[in-house]
């Protein structure tokens, strides 16, 4: 019920934000009084902001140990955007009909009823210098991988196993950030605070309850400069600190980021640890995991990717919660915009004291915009 | 048809050859309103107004960049050569500043005439052309490596 009125609180914000954005066109005069802004490419006749999204259909196979059954997913991501001189205006609503946790509490577990709406980020941004700049709303933790999840752009169908299940999802609440660059070279830079929400598994009743924290965090990204030796060469830290309003019990979580692109390569990683309950510098116990996704574009249309994820759920029973999983994977685009994938998953539970166990996972991905 | 007629007819078609094939090979220039104070920017100094990471000029102008349609010949060479990457990875990364940021890219022009008035209408402006459009509306920059 929480997370409902969160959800619709949340839409609110979203939608009087933009109708707010549509209403002040004066706004764009706060900008340098120097000159008339540049427009943005214009909005398609009729539509006041911009409109992106996907559509996403998935096939895979169920990942419960004794059942080999198989579902389908049909997703669908909006996202709406207004530019009005140093603000901007984004939302991105969600719609799917996919089940999203198994019965190890990690992936999958019971087939929604119907099909479930909800908006999973709505935020104002406002511009007062590319290193100084505000957002407010509901905002995503900025992990790498949440920020960057959209299947157009990724190069498998699903998720790392630590992907929301360490690092909360999102926060309601303001965030300072920015970049700085020189050479080819930079930082960037977060600080956030509000209250966060995170879907947790519960072990007893094998269903999903949303916890909410109030949290402190920050990230820190050093874009390393090479010479151009590297395309890409990020190193990001971030740490986060989060106290429970249920139980009034602190969590500290620090993670590590790294991706390096060169020419047809990338390797992308990430590292998270959650030291849990923590009363008087003792945790009760941690919960941690990491990824590693190296990938290589074979042709300027079709990629392949390998990954090796493993999530340790609780320190406590480790041979009981822990999931390593190594995946393989072609990804093919046509057309930039279109994507098919198609993923081979081997699956070990439990520190491998269970039989090892596989999946297939399929997608079909179309992104489109307006105009 | 004489020999000295087939050695002209096929120098017409090499000439013709040449001149088709020569344009994917011509020089682009990048160009600027005429009031902006910079001659020269960095490959990654331009890189950076292309892709949105700078969002203004060190005067507060806003930065307005245009790019050139995707079937123009000399487009790849600039994304390739400023912008250091493949198009399709630079589509690739629009599609992700859409669904992360709400970042749309450059606006697209049809052509080097649209780009020119592009940029000569916003003190902003910056786009590429081939350097045989150059003209006295907007301003050539050096793009440093």
């Amino acid at each position: 019920m929480k997370y409902l009125s969160l959800k619709i609180l949340s839409l609110a914000i979203a939608l009087g934000t933009l109708g707010w954005a549509q209403g002040t066109p004066q706004a764009a005069g706060e900008q340098g009084q120097q000159e008339p802004p540049a427009p943005e490419p214009a909005p398609s006749p009729g539509l006041p902001f911009e409109v992106a999204g996907y559509i996403n259909f998935r096939y895979v196979n169920e990942d419960a140990l004794q059942e080999r059954d198989f579902y389908r997913d049909y997703a669908a991501s909006l996202f709406l955007s207004k530019t009005v001189g140093r603000w901007r205006f984004h939302a991105e609503f969600n719609a799917d009909t996919a089940p999203e946790y198994d019965d190890d509490g990690i992936h999958l577990i019971h087939r929604r009823p119907s099909l479930s709406v909800k908006l999973d980020s709505g935020f104002v941004n406002y511009n007062a210098r590319d290193w100084l700049q505000f957002q407010a709303g509901l905002l995503f933790i900025p992990t790498y991988w949440h920020t960057h999840r959209y299947q157009s752009t990724t190069f498998t169908v699903d998720d790392p196993l630590i992907d929301q299940n360490i690092f909360p999802t999102a926060l309601k609440g303001g965030a300072l950030y920015g970049d700085k660059y020189w050479g080819d070279g930079g930082v960037s830079y977060i600080v956030y605070g509000g209250v966060d929400q995170q879907a947790e598994f519960q072990e007893n009743t094998r269903a999903l309850r949303i916890e909410t924290a109030r949290t402190a965090g920050g990230k820190f990204t050093l874009h390393v400069p090479s010479r151009h030796f590297f395309r890409t060469f990020d190193v990001a830290v971030q740490r986060l600190h989060r106290v429970g309003t249920d139980d009034g019990k602190p969590d500290e979580i620090y993670g590590v980021e790294m991706l390096l692109s060169k020419s047809r390569y990338e390797l992308l990683g990430e590292f998270a640890h959650e030291s849990m309950d923590v009363v008087n510098g003792v945790r009760s116990y941690i919960r941690q995991g990491y990824y590693l996704q190296p990938s290589y574009r074979i042709t300027p249309k079709l990629f392949a990717v390998v990954r090796y994820d493993r999530l340790d759920r609780d320190s406590r029973y480790v041979d009981q919660n822990s999931l390593a999983r190594q995946s393989a994977g072609l990804t093919y685009r046509p057309i930039p915009s279109i994507s098919l994938k198609i993923e081979g998953d081997r699956y070990e539970p439990e520190e491998a004291r269970l039989p090892a166990y596989y999946g297939v996972t399929t997608a079909l991905v179309w992104f489109f915009h307006l105009p | 048809m004489t020999r000295r007629q087939h050695i002209r007819l096929a120098a017409g078609f090499l000439w013709a050859a040449r001149q088709s094939l020569g344009k994917p090979n011509e020089d682009f220039v990048v160009i600027v309103h005429l009031s902006n104070r910079f001659d020269a920017l960095s490959s990654s100094k331009v890189s950076y107004l292309f892709l949105r990471k700078v969002s203004r000029w060190p005067w507060g102008a806003e930065v307005a960049p245009a790019d050139l349609s995707g079937t123009e010949p000399i487009r790849k060479r600039f994304v390739e050569q400023v912008l250091r990457m493949s198009q399709e990875q630079l589509a690739e990364l629009w599609i992700d500043q859409r669904a992360t940021r709400g970042v749309s890219p450059p606006v697209e022009v049809r052509d080097a005439a649209a780009a020119k008035l592009w940029v000569a209408k916003r003190p902003g402006g910056i786009a590429y052309i081939p350097s045989s459009a150059l003209d006295s509306t907007v301003k050539a920059i050096r793009v440093d490596a």
